[in-house]
């Protein structure tokens, strides 16, 4: 996916509509249905950094859904809940071996993962994924994030 | 002192620049229409004169000290909810337009603007129309072009109306702490704790334990799974 390398619309549409935005594409590409919602963001003065962070965490999630999950349904959620913001990513695809995936993660390649881990502690936030397989994935991020 | 201003219309200006509050307030001056009755620099201290002053507009900076104008507008609407709100920020971007309108605002001026387009705002304004820079019309037709069509809104609008500490408590209690735990958690007494949930509970329009849960799962704050 090398399209959409900056998003020019999130200086003018803002984080949100951009977001809402790759999930209509990825319908309109992929079939991918995705529920997506955002609650306490609008009230956010977030700075570019963060606003692309979180930006290409969403994109780099639900491309790795796209292109190994075989879902055909996926959720987002972004909320704000002071201190932080809060990204869930979930799916209803085949799901993976989590602890195979931590394993082979530097090995392997699975640069979608190892990428949205190193964005997430860049910000100084956390990501765990949990996974069952045949009936899913789940990928909760939270982010501190404190208005000035 | 009140008879002169009974026809004028009366306008509270927020901006953490002295020198443009004072350059509006002289602009002003000569309006048969508007009158100025309080500055603030703050949002802190606008949503106070707003509250002591009632005014009949608010021109409101984005980029203020404390907080966004943008939740200024937001507070100040809770308060008095008949003024009219026009934001003035020095950028033209359009997610500020749609927050500012987002959050009950009205009209939306560039800092760049005329004395003549400034005055045609206010006048708009407080005849019950919206009124958007020049500058920025373009993109906002641009945009309804793009995005008229949409069935539905993706942000949560009750849940905008929760204050940072709100949306703390709102989390812990769907958590499933009580309010003892919320209390030392945080450093506050359990009454205090109390009255937020009783204000949270009013703000999302929920009556019990049970939906306040849900509603936060469903906006993904909590996981029921987990």
């Amino acid at each position: 996916m090398v399209f959409c390398l900056h998003p020019t619309s999130l200086d003018t549409l803002g984080l949100t509509n951009t977001i809402n935005n790759l999930c209509k594409n990825l319908y309109k590409i992929h079939r991918l249905r995705i529920d997506f919602k955002a609650a306490g963001m609008d009230s956010l003065n977030l700075n570019f950094d963060v606003k692309i962070a979180i930006y290409r965490l969403v994109q780099e999630g639900l491309n790795n859904i796209v292109k190994h999950s075989e879902a055909t349904q996926a959720l987002v959620r972004l909320v704000y809940s002071y201190p932080n913001i809060i990204l869930r990513i979930e799916d209803n695809g085949k799901g993976f071996d989590v602890d195979q995936l931590t394993k082979t993660v530097t090995k392997k390649g699975c640069m979608g993962i190892w990428s949205m881990k190193e964005r997430v502690a860049l910000l100084n936030g956390e990501m765990t994924i949990r996974s069952v397989e045949q009936i899913g994935t789940n990928i909760h991020i939270q982010i501190p994030y404190y208005e000035k | 002192m009140k008879s002169n201003l009974i026809d004028k219309k009366t306008i509270l200006l927020v901006d953490d620049h002295t020198l443009f509050r004072k350059g509006l307030r002289v602009l002003l001056k000569e309006s048969p229409i508007f009158v100025v009755v309080g500055e603030a620099g703050t949002v802190c201290e606008a949503s106070k004169k707003a509250h002591e002053l009632k005014p009949d507009l608010v021109l409101m900076d984005i980029a203020l000290p404390d907080r966004s104008g943008i939740e200024g507008a937001r507070i100040i609407l809770s308060q008095v909810p008949s003024v009219k709100v026009v934001v003035i920020s020095m950028y033209s971007k359009l997610d500020f337009v749609i927050k500012a309108l987002q959050a009950g605002g009205v009209g939306y001026l560039v800092k760049d603007t005329t004395p003549d387009m400034l005055l045609e705002a206010l006048t708009t304004v407080i005849r019950g129309h919206y009124y958007f820079d020049h500058t920025i019309l373009d993109e906002i037709v641009q945009f309804l072009l793009e995005h008229g069509q949409e069935e539905k809104s993706i942000s949560d609008e009750k849940y905008e109306r929760l204050t940072p500490r709100e949306q703390e408590i709102m989390r812990l209690v769907a958590q499933g702490l009580s309010t003892k735990q919320i209390a030392s958690k945080l450093f506050i007494s359990p009454k205090t704790v109390e009255n937020h949930r009783t204000k949270i509970m009013e703000k999302l329009q929920l009556d019990n334990l049970i939906s306040l849960v849900k509603y936060a799962a469903k906006l993904g704050i909590i996981d029921i799974q987990s």
